[in-house]
């Protein structure tokens, strides 16, 4: 039920209880601020590094007037015949100045790339008013939530809907009421000229507070609606103008559809037309329609208590895999991309070791938000550990380290980017390839996470098998292997016990290493046994805790 | 004008256990009846007000208000009560007027201004119309709340501990206005743990323990079922009676 | 034991702020919703990086191109471009058979290409070599790629530093106004120490909280695609983080709990967006102040010692701000 007199009410009592006081010239001023410099002022006129001819190093006498000399340029030239130029492009500007020297001769480049149209400058008025949302739109439910104020309206005769659409109209409102102001301060500066991207502009706010709503629909407090805006917001609204743009890009007006996307593409001019425009109000019409329901619908369940969220293991899974995936073997992606040398260019060693301190600073930040004391991330028996074991956790280590033919027992191609990856990964069991002190922080990060953080937090045969997704993902059988008998080490003496395990493990010499799949196989079976030998239940790791 | 009938609610806590907080309860209170539901902190007598309210909806049962069936049409049942919860929840830099006009805007209310003028000067609180909430005393908020309330003239009202936080005068005050509400044929549903103010306002009680009613009837009955002469002293007894779980 | 009733006497102030920043940090942590906003960009932003390089090599991992001669298809396909040899290159590129093709034309030698890139240039330079050209293009040593790379990934890492300086600005505003209402400041007021020591507390854990969380993320980042000055980038961050968690915390002091949190949110947002402008647009003032610098190392400009004061300046002025509400 939508009673639009109510609607305006629920609009009206919001913009007065947001904006009372100096709220609103505060606001005022505020979109001033941020919007007139973006709307109204004209732009300097400024070229980018590419438009003009600059260079740095060692510029040709003949050339030494044309070509701008920047030391801080990415661009440097060497020699006299041939004039070699460093970079990864060369801008036409330098081109055409390169191409006078005496005696070149005649070699045209015509680069046939695809278009990529330049949005306007109403796309930046429209991503600007989203930022100027984030606090009323805080303020208007995570606010009103912990002010208690909220309960009240939802026991009056309202609907959630009428509720939910009342607070939209509010910031919709003076949203596009701004940006609207600002795109007509333009035209009177000659800055822009009105036109139907004027259109963009509240349907880029409509959906921008829709957006903020749906955000901090279930946020405690402002705190927390607003720290939810500002990382989500941004992220979201560029997401869907690239796909909007993406879109467009293979069919042009398909972009139009997408909600906020849309509404994006036309304020910054790159959709025209009546269709498109209808289809950007239809598809930013929808995605408003759909958030502020779901909005209302986080209404009626307002003050119930909710029930945990069950990926919460899965969160650990998610952020360990990235952390350690992202610096280990995102530089092989740029192979894939076609720039082998800037993947190669950077150092695999030093994404060993940054993995390797995440983990462990996630590990860190974990314990501290559970209160849990150091002996407690360590995962020390309280018993204390007996110091037969230290020598047991050596030998386990070097039969580890003998088993890496073991990797060969399950097939993989023997080039190719997968195995790029493969190669880099490979850090996960054997780190030692990245030298001493990206191999020690590496294997200390992952001991804390593993043995110390989810072992105790989720028990050690989930802890294992996260380790293996994580460290050993193209690796598993040898992954496995080691994952079992550092759980076992870990139960007797936790983290320092495996970590000695490890350590001893990442020193041995490589020419140590078992030539045969089988004698590998052995190494791991010892490693095993001796990890499990006198253990009271010694399948006690597959247990929960 | 109120009737709940085998009201049923349950929760998952956080360890992956299910809470009854309610389990089967009814009760029906008439018009110009304060009805008072008590018990100790967990009862569920929160969540029973929650679900007058039809700000929780419950896994079984049915609740009518004013002869509406407020599961199946709760904006009409919501139009024949009113919540008023142990916050206050007045926005704090709107002047009580504003807040009081504001709230009967929304709910629809002719002449929201005059009506909300009439019902803070009503309450006691005409001199201090234009003055922000933040700078209300805990006693005056409460009235302007009790304003806000009333505003849409309901025939329920639903009040989970009214008193909370206000000092001897100023509970004698709004049980007194209380008494006045329920003398216009309101019907008043009144959460406590406070039995001084339940023995001197209420009419019945019923006891809630476990999110099951335990004992109901007039004060009278409750005594006597509880074996004292105090309601205090019946309250305990009733809930020692109750094996634990 | 009993040991009597308390004799008034204060802790050292220093032991203090150190109890009173990890209590203040383990509580900031053990909100999701704080963690979440420190951990999210830095994955956020590796992950497009590879997303982005995977969508790339659908437009440039081609390597196919066209030439009209055998010795030249020999010395390309040396370079890793899938070289053929075409009667008419030209047509074969305008056919979309090739995504580069090399030729002669009436006025001289073409190249065309529907992507620039290593071995477009590859293409490029071979050619103007066996043309005995006045000059040829040559892929950037590896020596050299951080300075070519340098403003992109100054920019990336600056837009992620004026997030984190962002998350400052809330974190300072947002903890004291949510103690302000729920109470908690008042009874930490109560406490036997001099009330700055609060505000430099907060200061202290929202600053470490941000400094560390903004360098991991630079460090994560410089794995993937290689930042210029990435020590630089951990210290102007972690004083930005702390300076803008400190305007936020005396912003929020002084407006005290007459205004909400919008209001010193929105003014504290826009002294940090001015401050981030001003270092851009004057990077050799910017260097010594906090939050400009943010916009200083953008334009290349490496700190200067003088921030490090005048951000310890904006925590002094922040706490003494908070040490007048209290009166």
């Amino acid at each position: 039920m939508i009673r639009p007199s109510r609607v305006f009410a629920i609009a009206r009592r919001d913009l007065k209880v947001v904006l009372a006081g100096k709220g609103s010239w505060r606001l005022g001023l505020t979109a001033l601020a941020l919007l007139l410099p973006a709307g109204a002022m004209p732009l300097p006129e400024f070229k980018t590094p590419l438009e003009i001819a600059q260079a740095a190093g060692e510029i040709p006498p003949a050339l030494a007037d044309r070509i701008e000399r920047n030391p801080r340029f990415g661009l440097r030239m060497e020699g006299e015949d041939p004039v070699l130029v460093h970079t990864s492009r060369v801008p036409p500007p330098l081109r055409e100045v390169l191409d006078t020297l005496p005696g070149e001769p005649k070699v045209r480049f015509e680069l046939r790339a695809t278009e990529f149209p330049v949005p306007q400058r109403g796309l930046l008025l429209a991503l600007l008013s989203l930022s100027l949302l984030t606090g009323p739109l805080t303020e208007s439910l995570a606010g009103e939530r912990s002010r208690k104020t909220l309960l009240s309206l939802l026991t009056a005769s309202i609907s959630r809907g009428e509720l939910a659409l009342g607070k939209w109209l509010a910031w919709a409102g003076v949203s596009s009421v701004m940006t609207l102001a600002v795109a007509l301060s333009g035209r009177v500066t000659g800055a822009m000229p009105l036109g139907l991207w004027c259109l963009g502009l509240p349907l880029a706010s409509g959906m921008a507070a829709a957006l903020g709503l749906w955000l901090g629909r279930d946020a405690e407090d402002e705190v927390d609606g607003a720290a939810r805006t500002l990382r989500a917001l941004p992220v979201i609204a560029l997401g869907l103008f690239g796909a909007a743009y993406g879109l467009n890009m293979l069919s042009p007006g398909l972009g139009a559809v997408v909600p906020l996307g849309g509404a994006l593409l036309l304020a910054g001019g790159l959709i025209t037309g009546v269709v498109p425009v209808l289809g950007a109000v239809l598809g930013t019409g929808l995605g408003v329609g759909a958030l502020t329901w779901s909005v209302a619908r986080a209404l009626d369940a307002e003050g119930d208590p909710r029930p945990t969220p069950a990926l919460s293991e899965l969160s650990h899974l998610g952020v360990g895999a990235a952390v350690w995936w992202l610096p280990v073997a995102g530089p092989a992606a740029w192979a894939l991309a076609g720039n082998p040398d800037l993947g190669q260019s950077l150092s695999p060693a030093a994404g060993v070791a940054v993995g390797g301190a995440l983990f462990g600073l996630y590990a860190l930040v974990e314990a501290l938000r559970r209160h849990w004391s150091l002996a407690e991330l360590l995962n020390l028996p309280a018993e204390g550990v007996r110091s037969l074991y230290f020598p047991r956790a050596a030998l386990v280590g070097v039969a580890l380290s003998l088993s890496a033919a073991a990797t060969a027992a399950l097939p993989f191609p023997g080039n190719g980017w997968l195995y790029a990856i493969r190669l880099r990964l490979s850090a996960g069991l054997d780190p030692g390839w990245a030298g001493w002190i990206p191999a020690a922080l590496a294997v200390a990060g992952q001991e804390l996470m593993f043995r110390g953080l989810l072992q105790r937090a989720v028990g050690p045969a989930r802890a294992g098998l996260f380790f293996v997704l994580v460290c050993a993902p193209l690796d598993p059988l040898r992954g496995a292997a080691a994952a079992a008998a550092l759980a076992l080490l870990a139960q007797r003496g936790g983290v320092p016990l495996a970590l000695l395990a490890r350590l001893a493990w990442a020193a041995a010499p490589e020419s140590l290493s078992i030539a045969s799949p089988g004698g590998a196989w052995l190494a791991l079976l010892v490693a095993v046994g001796a990890a499990a030998l006198g253990a009271e239940r010694p399948l006690g790791f597959l247990g929960r805790r | 004008m109120l009737r709940a009938t085998n009201l049923v609610k349950s929760f998952h806590d956080p360890a992956g256990g299910v809470v009854h907080a309610v389990a089967g309860l009814s009760l029906a209170v008439e018009p110009g009846v304060i009805y008072g539901l008590l018990g100790p902190n967990g009862a569920g007598k929160t969540t029973t007000l929650r679900i007058l309210a039809t700000l929780t909806r419950p896994d079984a049962g049915e609740v009518e208000i004013g002869g509406v069936d407020a599961l199946r049409h709760p904006v009409e049942a919501r139009a024949r009560m009113a919540y008023v919860p142990a916050e206050g929840g007045l926005p704090a830099r709107l002047s009580a007027l504003e807040a009081v006009t504001l709230f009967g805007e929304v709910q629809g209310v002719p002449k929201a201004k005059e009506r909300a003028l009439q019902l803070l000067h009503e309450l006691g609180a005409g001199a201090y119309v234009e003055r922000e909430c933040a700078q209300l005393s805990t006693g005056m908020k409460r009235r302007v709340v009790l304003a806000r309330a009333l505003m849409h003239d309901p025939g329920l009202l639903l009040l989970d501990e009214p008193t909370d936080g206000l000092d001897v005068q100023g509970r004698l005050d709004v049980l007194q206005l209380i008494q006045s509400l329920a003398a216009e044929r309101r019907a008043v549903v009144l959460s406590s743990h406070i039995m001084g103010e339940v023995e001197r306002v209420c009419q019945r009680a019923c006891i809630i323990h476990r999110g099951l009613k335990i004992a109901e009837g007039s004060l009278d009955e409750l005594r006597s079922l509880g074996g004292a002469e105090a309601l205090d002293d019946a309250f305990v007894a009733l809930l020692n009676a109750e094996p634990a779980p | 034991m009993n040991t009597g009733p308390n004799t008034g006497a204060s802790p050292p102030l220093a032991k203090a702020w150190a109890l009173l920043t990890v209590s203040v940090l383990t509580r900031t942590l053990r909100e999701g919703l704080v963690l979440r906003a420190l951990i999210w960009p830095a994955l956020i932003i590796a992950l497009t990086l590879l997303v982005s390089a995977t969508f790339v090599a659908g437009l440039y991992a081609s390597k196919s191109a066209a030439v009209p001669d055998e010795a030249f298809a020999e010395v390309l396909v040396a370079k890793g471009l899938d070289a053929r040899v075409y009667a008419d290159p030209e047509a074969a590129f305008v056919a979309g058979e090739v995504d580069r093709a090399a030729f002669e034309g009436p006025e001289g030698w073409v190249i065309l290409a529907r992507f620039d890139g290593a071995y477009t240039m590859a293409m490029e330079s071979e050619l103007r070599a066996r043309l005995g050209a006045a000059w040829r293009p040559m892929l950037i040593p590896r020596a050299g790629r951080n300075a070519a790379l340098g403003p992109t990934t100054r920019l990336l890492v600056g837009l992620l530093a004026v997030l984190f300086v962002l998350y400052g600005v809330v974190f300072g505003a947002g903890g004291l106004s949510r103690d302000q209402q729920d109470g908690s400041l008042d009874a930490e007021r109560a406490l036997p120490v001099p009330s700055w020591i609060h505000a430099a507390s907060r200061m202290g854990a929202a600053g470490l909280a941000l400094s560390v969380a903004f360098a991991a993320s630079v460090w994560l980042i410089h794995t993937i695609l290689g930042v210029s000055a990435p020590w630089a980038w951990s210290v102007v961050g972690g004083l930005s983080g702390l300076g803008g968690a400190a305007m936020g915390l005396g912003l929020m002091a002084r407006a005290g709990r007459a205004e909400s949190l919008s209001g010193p949110l929105s003014r504290g947002l826009v002294a940090v967006t001015g401050l981030m402008a001003l270092g851009y647009s004057a990077p050799a003032l910017g260097r010594h102040l906090p939050i400009a610098s943010v916009g200083a190392l953008v334009r290349g400009d490496l700190p200067g010692v003088g921030a490090v004061f005048t951000t310890l300046l904006v925590c002094g002025l922040a706490a003494w701000m908070f040490d007048r509400s209290a009166r």
